[in-house]
């Protein structure tokens, strides 16, 4: 074989699918024996026979080495911690501290390698990460300066990670675990009962060196997050009661707290100026992403530009162009020289802490640099093919993250446009340059370079485009405009910053003077992303669906652009035509039946969140989940946004809020922010949560019409029609119960008709609300009902069931056991009554669709 | 050279998944449930939140004891505690073994 590079890393490839498609099953382990011995069988068969080539062999023994190297980096060592513990386990472990700390303004969090576990009596030694949070409180307690390779011992209560199980969402839990992480812990504060520093100093050498440049590399750049005002701010937000909390900070801690307050004045000072620069300067050179404002995060986002505000590869790569130019300057550009870049690259992708994207980098760097020692017409699409092979082999699940297939498709398109594009524009150019002035030359130069970053960052935006829809569903149609300046401004910003944090050690003011200059770049860099951010259409919601499209013109495209060049052949212009009837059929099939009436039950833990998508376009959206134990955790944009962005919803039409609780509204925050909302319906009765209020405000500031809906409302969306059954007048005054009853009770009842087929969301009513619903006459059989109550014991009464007699029950509710839901008891009731229940907390999501007469019912549960 | 520099841009545009990652997990709320320290705690030198970590304690005990200790200078016995309005014998008992005054 000439590349063998190219099928081997496809078999490869193949290998890793495969084993993640049927992880640990039978299947991949007989696969992978087959297969070897297939292998086998044919080297034998090769060395009696002469069998011809060696290319079956190979290709048939690297799908089996794909599938034992997945198979392999899943497995766990038989003494990790994940066998001797439970969920949410109190246990004291030891450990060492594998990483430097990660700071928040808010929290920090540790990660602990851990060498002991102790429980009760018991004290074992065991293996595994484990990532800790600790609160940032105001305390008495000296705060340990934790520093890589300390051990510590903590108490901590471990929690097994988990996913909302919903189309689209975010798979936290591969996350975590490609980390190594598979358990996680939390730390109400920094305290000597909590965590314990036994030891200062351990670990391997090099990197606590590393981290320790990294650390005056730090304060260096600017401060992070260590005024003391704003952790005081940030307490008094803390759920805790009330007033009282606040008076006893400043009893208990105020005055004890000297060490912080002494520092006061000064970090006042540094939040003033500059502060927002500073941590973009600290994310750019060093990837401490912990120091990046949410705001500017968000900009940075909307313009497209966010790949080069994070510590990516990106860095490696203009780090190397810069030492390039440098070297090049002084003539000193030797094969001597080129491994010296190779170790100052990896000294770097140690000093950001050796996250993933940055070590791909750096191996893609150096494969690169080897081919161009070694050959100097190196095929750079046979290199890029190596370094996939290598990092894949290294690490087989980054196969599964979008940022390695992101970097892969950028690299490959941009190196595609060179090949195909650039390399003949610039063959042009120069041929016609014969005798260049000085100005002629410059402007050659200038017209190369200009077309070449236009022309490059147009294909890597269209190479990674398809990709970004899939994971993210956002495109920025402004990223390519403004990536055209910002990746030379970004460059020259990140360059300098290096340099200036090298010459710290060598001749502080000139540092400082780089420093200063490159903060004002910094601050063009953000004024850029600002005002890219603030153009209307910054950012299109685009939905899965157009994932076939795209990529059928893509392929119109290339094959135009191919074709143009060379004729196609027999062979070509066949398999064009049957990617133009496949694509036909794609498109043509599903347009054959009228689209289905989609209601979607959502897993937002404890709480309730359905979304309706009527046939003719339409979107109902019945309660918006969220968290009611005061934690910042956005359900809104985490898990309602995600879902919708996911099916290309950008315009909700009506957002129901059964009643002013937690865990129905508070996900609506976002989705007001974040969406056009057509109305708000909510029940006509009064809240004291001033989370609702704010939610209240929200919704009034940006004009949405909200209207207190009662019974004998209705509403047509295309066939469908929505009455509102609960709670009528009468029913509001006569409510007198505790109040937490009363607003249960006083929730909307939503009936949704479509055709023969009757959903009925009855948010949290009990059974008083039930027994007066009865009374009224108005219900009738109905096939889907939401479990009322999250199928708590206080709702689903037996005379509620028979009247309804639903076929099928939704129950929305969390696995945190606190609640209790569902009950055992209302589990039983609907079992005896023969009522096929979906519970959310088990199965995720729940999907019913519906043509009228009949419906099919589909549920989310990850394979775990 | 030139492929050289492309490469590098080419690199310009790894992306890091990071863009999605929720900076907030619902695992990383601060724990409702208590945590019963390992060691006992010091109720002259604890802090608010050390004294929730003991069983029954939230934030408004927590305030209580402070406030007694602020009165009083300090305590000098354990069972002190019970004068304190809400922490009857039984809660005394479960709290006992996780209290102590060097």
């Amino acid at each position: 074989m000439k590349r063998p590079v190219y099928p081997l890393l496809i078999c490869y490839t193949i290998g890793l699918l495969f084993a993640n498609r049927f992880p640990f099953s039978w299947i991949s382990i007989s696969a992978t024996w087959i297969l070897l011995s297939l292998s086998l069988l044919s080297t034998a068969l090769l060395h009696f026979r002469k069998y011809r080539s060696v290319t079956g062999v190979l290709l048939i023994a690297f799908i089996a080495l794909g599938i034992s190297r997945y198979t392999l980096s899943q497995k766990l060592p038989a003494r990790h911690l994940i066998h001797f513990i439970k969920d949410r386990q109190l246990v004291t472990l030891e450990g060492r501290l594998y990483q430097p700390r990660e700071e928040f303004p808010d929290r920090d969090r540790l990660y602990l390698e851990v060498e002991t576990l102790e429980e009760g009596t018991t004290r074992q030694v065991v293996e595994g990460r484990v990532r800790l949070t600790i609160h940032k409180v105001p305390t008495v307690h000296v705060i340990p300066d934790l520093q890589y390779g300390d051990k510590l011992r903590i108490r901590t209560r471990l929690y097994v990670p988990t996913n909302y199980q919903n189309p689209g969402a975010f798979d936290y839990k591969a996350y975590l675990a490609h980390q190594g992480i598979y358990l996680t812990g939390s730390l109400s504060h920094y305290s000597p009962y909590l965590l314990r520093q036994l030891e200062t100093g351990g670990g391997f050498w090099l990197l606590r060196w590393t981290f320790r440049l990294r650390e005056r590399m730090r304060t260096f750049l600017g401060p992070l997050w260590e005024s003391p005002a704003e952790t005081r701010a940030l307490e008094e937000n803390r759920l805790l009661s009330g007033k009282e909390a606040g008076e006893g900070i400043e009893k208990g801690v105020g005055e004890d707290d000297q060490d912080t307050s002494r520092e006061e004045p000064a970090a006042q000072m540094d939040r003033s100026e500059l502060n927002g620069e500073k941590g973009v300067l600290q994310a750019m050179v060093l990837g401490s992403k912990a120091s990046l404002d949410l705001e500017l995060q968000e900009s940075f986002r909307l313009s497209g530009l966010y790949h080069l505000l994070v510590v990516s590869g990106g860095n490696i790569g203009i780090l190397v162009g810069f030492l390039f130019m440098l070297l090049k300057f002084f003539r000193l550009l030797s094969r001597r020289m080129l491994v010296g870049v190779i170790a100052l690259v990896f000294l770097y992708a140690l000093l950001t802490g050796f996250e993933p994207p940055v070590v791909r980098a750096s191996i893609m760097v150096t494969i690169f640099l080897l081919a161009l020692l070694f050959d100097r017409d190196a095929d750079p699409f046979y290199s890029l093919a190596a370094s996939a092979m290598l990092i894949l082999i290294l690490d087989p699940l980054s196969l599964f993250e979008a940022s390695f297939q992101l970097t892969m498709a950028a690299t490959a398109a941009i190196l595609y446009a060179y090949k195909f594009i650039l390399k003949d524009l610039y063959e042009t150019l120069k041929g016609q340059a014969e005798d260049p002035g000085f100005w002629v030359s410059f402007r050659k130069k200038a017209q190369m370079f200009f077309t070449g970053i236009v022309v490059m960052t147009a294909l890597a935006m269209l190479g990674t485009t398809p990709l970004i829809i899939y994971y993210f569903n956002h495109v920025y149609p402004y990223g390519l405009l403004a990536n055209i300046p910002a990746l030379p401004l970004s460059a020259l910003i990140l360059s300098l910053g290096v340099l200036a944090c090298g010459l710290n050690f060598l001749i502080p003011p000139l540092a400082r003077t780089l420093l200063a200059i490159d903060l004002v770049l910094v601050k063009g860099f953000i004024s850029l992303s600002t005002f890219t951010a603030r153009l209307p259409y910054s950012e299109l919601v685009l939905s899965t669906r157009f994932l076939v499209p795209l990529l059928f013109s893509y392929t119109l495209f290339f094959g135009i652009l191919h074709g143009l060049k060379r004729p196609l052949s027999q062979r070509g212009s066949l398999a064009a035509s049957a990617v133009v009837l496949v694509f036909l059929a794609y498109a043509l099939v599903p347009r054959m039946r009228p689209p289905p009436l989609r209601v979607t039950f959502l897993d937002v833990g404890q709480g309730d969140s359905a979304v309706v998508e009527f046939p003719e376009g339409t979107t109902l959206l019945i309660d918006g989940g969220g968290t009611s134990y005061g934690n910042k955790f956005d359900a809104g944009r985490s898990l309602l946004a995600s879902y919708l962005w996911h099916q290309g919803i950008t315009k909700v039409d009506v957002m129901v809020i059964s009643h002013p609780h937690a865990e129905h509204f508070q996900g609506f925050h976002s989705v007001v922010e974040k969406f056009k909302v057509g109305a708000v319906w909510s029940s006509p009765q009064e809240s004291r949560n001033p989370a609702y209020w704010e939610l209240l405000q929200k919704i009034a500031r940006r004009k949405v019409p909200h209207f207190h809906v009662e019974e004998g409302h209705q509403q047509k969306f295309g066939n469908a029609e929505v009455q509102v059954l609960h709670p009528s007048p009468a029913y509001l005054v006569s409510g007198a119960q505790t109040s937490q009853h009363r607003e249960n009770n006083n929730s909307l009842v939503l009936k949704l008709t479509y055709g023969k087929v009757c959903f009925l969301f009855p948010g949290d009513i009990e059974r008083e609300a039930e027994q007066f619903l009865l009374q009224g006459g108005r219900l009738g059989p109905c096939a889907i009902l939401k479990a009322p109550h999250h199928g708590s014991a206080t709702s689903s009464s037996r005379d509620f069931l028979k009247v309804l007699r639903p076929e099928v029950a939704v129950i929305s509710a969390g696995k945190d056991s606190r609640f209790g839901n569902p009950a055992p008891v209302v589990l039983d009731r609907y079992r005896a009554a023969g009522i096929k229940v979906y519970r959310t907390d088990e199965e995720g999501a729940v999907r019913i669709e519906t043509d009228g007469l009949r419906y099919t019912i589909k549920t989310f549960k990850e394979a775990s | 050279m030139i492929f050289l520099f492309i490469y590098l841009i080419g690199l310009l545009f790894t992306w890091e998944s990071g863009e999605r990652i929720p900076t907030e997990d619902p695992a990383e709320a601060i724990s409702t449930v208590p945590f019963l320290p390992e060691n006992p705690i010091d109720l002259n030198t604890a802090d608010l939140y050390d004294l929730q970590l003991l069983p029954f304690i939230g934030p408004g005990y927590a305030m209580r004891i402070l406030e007694y200790r602020e009165k009083r200078g300090g305590f000098k016995d354990i069972r002190e505690l019970k004068s304190i309005k809400g922490i009857n014998e039984y809660r005394f008992e479960k709290l006992k073994p996780y209290v102590t005054i060097p």
